[in-house]
C-alpha cells in the first residue's frame, strides 16, 4: 500500500473581496506516494502548492477527497513542514542546538532528548557537515538556517516531510550547495519527502517523481519518473538527458 | 567614544550661556550653566539630595513593577483570547487616553496622601502601555512558529509558553522601556503635590517656592540624570533579555 493516498481531494476558499464567491484552489486532486519516495511538485506561482502542503500536514481542512498518510488523517499522522522563509519558521531565542531538539523538549518527546542529541551529532558526522549550532539564528547565514530548520524536522522523524520551496530565499550558489546536501540527507535517513518548486532544473534535479501541476485549481497534469541514477551528482544538470527532460516538462506545463 | 557625541550637550550649554547673556530671561530665574553646575556638585554630597533620589527611586519602581505585573498577564490574556480582548477594548482604549495624572486627586481619595497614591498613579499609566504592548506582541506572534510547534505535538499550553510568549517578549519589552519612561514622569509631577516630605519632585518644586533658583536647576538635573540613568540601565537589560529583537 501506498505511504501516502491523496484522493479527490477539493478545497475553495472564500474569493477576496468577495463574500459568497469560492475560489476552488484544489480540484479532484489524485496522488500516491510510495515509502522514501522523493516527489517535487512544479507548477506556477499561485497554483495552490502551500495549501496543498498544508493540507497533506493537517493544518489546513479540506472540502471533500481523502488524504492518508500510513492509513491515518493528516491530524492523527506525524508531519513535518519546513518553510520558505527561515526567519520566520526558525525560533530566534533559540540558539542552533535548541532549535533543531525543539520537538525534544516539549512533554512528549522530553525524555529523549539525549538520544536524539547522539542522533543528531551522529548524522552532522556522517554527513560531514559542520554548523556553528551554538549561534543564534540571527548569527548564521541564511543557508545555515534553513540547515537548522531541515535537521529540527528530521530529527523527529515524521512520517513525511514537506518542503515548501525551502531553497528559493537563498543565493544560486547556496542554493545548489543545500540541494546537493539534502540529497546526502534522504539517502542516509530515507524519510518521504514532498518538496514544492518553482524551479524545473531543482525539481528533476532533486525527484525520483515529479509532479507537474495545472494552474488554479491545481490537479496533477501529469507525473514523470525521473531516471536518473542515484547517489546524484550535479554534473547530471549539463547532460542531454537532462535538457530534453527539462524541455519536456516545461512543455506539459505551458499547454 | 566618538567626539561627536559631545557636540549636542555642548550646544546646550553654549545656547545657555546664550539665553542668560542675552538676559532675555531675568537673570533671577535664570543662573549660568557653571553655577548650576556648582549648586549640582554642592547639592551631590548632601545625604537630603539622596535621601529625596531614594524617595523617588523607590516609588517610580514599585509602581513600574506592579505595572509590569498587572500589565503583562491582561495584555497575553487579551492578545490571545479575541473574546477578551473585544471586550476590554474600549475601556483600555479610553483609559489610555486619559492623561494619568488626572485621576490623581481622585486616587489620594482612595490611598491617602501617602506613597501609595503616587504609586498607585503610576501603575494606572504603566500598565496600560504594558497590556497594550503584550497584546500586539501576542497578535503580532508568527503563525509560522506555532503550525511548526503544533506540528511537533505541542500542546495549547507548551505553543503558548515556548512560542508566543516568546515571540511576544521584545514587543513587551518595548512598552516597559517607554512605561518606565512614564513612570519617572508620573513620579517627580505627582511629587509635587501636598504631603510629600522626600522625592525630587518635592525639592524641586519646593525650590521653586522658596526662589532657590539654583538648587532649583540642580535639582532638575538630577531628576534628569535619574530619568536617562533609568532607561539606559533597562535598554541594557533589555539587550541581554530579548537579544534577538530587531535582529
Amino acid at each position: 500500500m501506498a505511504k501516502i493516498t491523496i484522493q479527490n481531494v477539493v478545497k475553495s476558499y472564500p474569493a477576496q473581496n468577495h463574500d459568497r464567491e469560492l475560489v476552488r484552489v484544489l480540484d479532484a486532486f489524485t496522488l500516491d506516494v510510495a515509502e522514501s519516495e522523493f516527489i517535487t511538485f512544479f507548477g506556477p506561482n499561485g497554483c495552490g502548492k502551500t495549501t496543498l502542503l498544508k493540507v497533506i500536514a493537517g493544518v489546513e481542512p479540506f472540502d471533500s477527497g481523502t488524504v492518508l498518510i500510513d492509513s491515518m488523517t493528516p491530524d492523527q499522522a506525524k508531519t513535518g513542514l519546513i518553510f520558505q522563509n527561515f526567519s520566520d519558521s526558525l525560533m530566534p531565542w533559540l540558539n542552533g542546538w535548541d532549535n533543531v531538539l525543539f520537538a525534544y523538549t516539549l512533554q512528549k518527546r522530553k525524555h529523549e532528548i539525549a538520544q536524539a542529541r547522539d542522533r543528531l551529532t551522529r548524522l552532522l558526522t556522517d554527513l560531514g557537515i559542520t554548523l556553528p549550532l551554538e549561534n543564534y539564528p540571527y548569527q548564521m547565514s541564511g543557508g545555515q538556517q534553513q540547515f537548522v530548520a531541515i535537521l529540527r524536522t528530521l530529527i523527529y522523524q515524521p512520517d513525511v516531510i514537506l518542503m515548501d520551496e525551502p531553497f528559493s530565499a537563498l543565493d544560486h550558489k547556496t542554493r545548489a550547495f543545500m540541494q546537493s546536501t539534502l540529497l546526502d540527507i534522504w539517502q542516509h535517513e530515507k524519510p518521504t519527502v514532498l518538496f514544492v518548486s518553482h524551479d524545473i532544473e531543482e525539481a528533476i534535479f532533486l525527484a525520483d517523481r515529479l509532479a507537474l501541476l495545472a494552474p488554479l485549481p491545481t490537479t496533477v497534469a501529469a507525473t514523470k519518473t525521473i531516471p536518473f541514477p542515484r547517489p546524484r551528482k550535479r554534473d547530471v544538470l549539463e547532460t542531454d538527458d537532462f535538457f530534453h527532460l527539462k524541455r519536456e516538462c516545461l512543455r506539459a506545463v505551458a499547454m | 567614544m566618538k567626539k561627536e557625541l559631545l557636540y549636542g550637550p555642548l550646544g546646550v550649554v553654549i545656547l545657555w550661556y546664550l539665553t542668560f547673556w542675552s538676559r532675555i530671561i531675568n537673570p533671577l530665574f535664570l543662573p549660568p550653566p557653571h553655577a548650576a553646575l556648582v549648586e549640582f556638585c554642592r547639592m551631590m554630597v548632601t545625604l537630603a539630595v539622596w535621601k529625596d533620589i531614594g524617595a523617588s527611586l523607590w516609588r517610580i519602581l514599585a509602581g513600574f513593577l506592579l505595572a509590569a505585573v498587572l500589565g503583562i498577564p491582561i495584555g497575553l490574556l487579551m492578545g490571545y483570547y479575541h473574546k477578551v480582548n473585544t471586550a476590554m477594548e474600549l475601556v483600555i482604549d479610553f483609559f489610555r487616553s486619559l492623561p494619568a495624572l488626572a485621576i490623581f486627586p481622585m486616587l489620594m481619595f482612595f490611598f491617602g496622601i501617602g506613597d501609595a497614591a503616587k504609586i498607585a498613579t503610576a501603575v494606572f499609566a504603566c500598565s496600560l502601555i504594558i497590556a497594550v504592548s503584550a497584546i500586539y506582541g501576542v497578535t503580532g506572534s508568527r503563525k509560522t512558529r506555532q503550525i511548526v510547534a503544533f506540528l511537533m505535538e505541542a500542546n495549547r499550553r507548551e505553543i503558548f509558553r515556548k512560542v508566543i510568549l516568546m515571540d511576544a517578549l521584545p514587543q513587551i519589552f518595548v512598552g516597559m522601556r517607554t512605561s518606565l519612561s512614564l513612570a519617572v514622569v508620573v513620579i517627580v509631577v505627582t511629587e509635587m503635590f501636598i504631603g510629600t516630605n522626600w522625592g525630587i519632585g518635592h525639592r524641586i518644586f519646593e525650590a521653586q517656592l522658596t526662589y532657590r533658583v539654583r538648587e532649583m536647576y540642580a535639582a532638575i538635573i538630577i531628576a534628569g540624570l535619574l530619568g536617562y540613568g533609568l532607561n539606559k540601565g533597562f535598554v541594557a537589560f533589555e539587550r541581554k533579555v530579548v537579544h534577538w529583537s530587531g535582529k
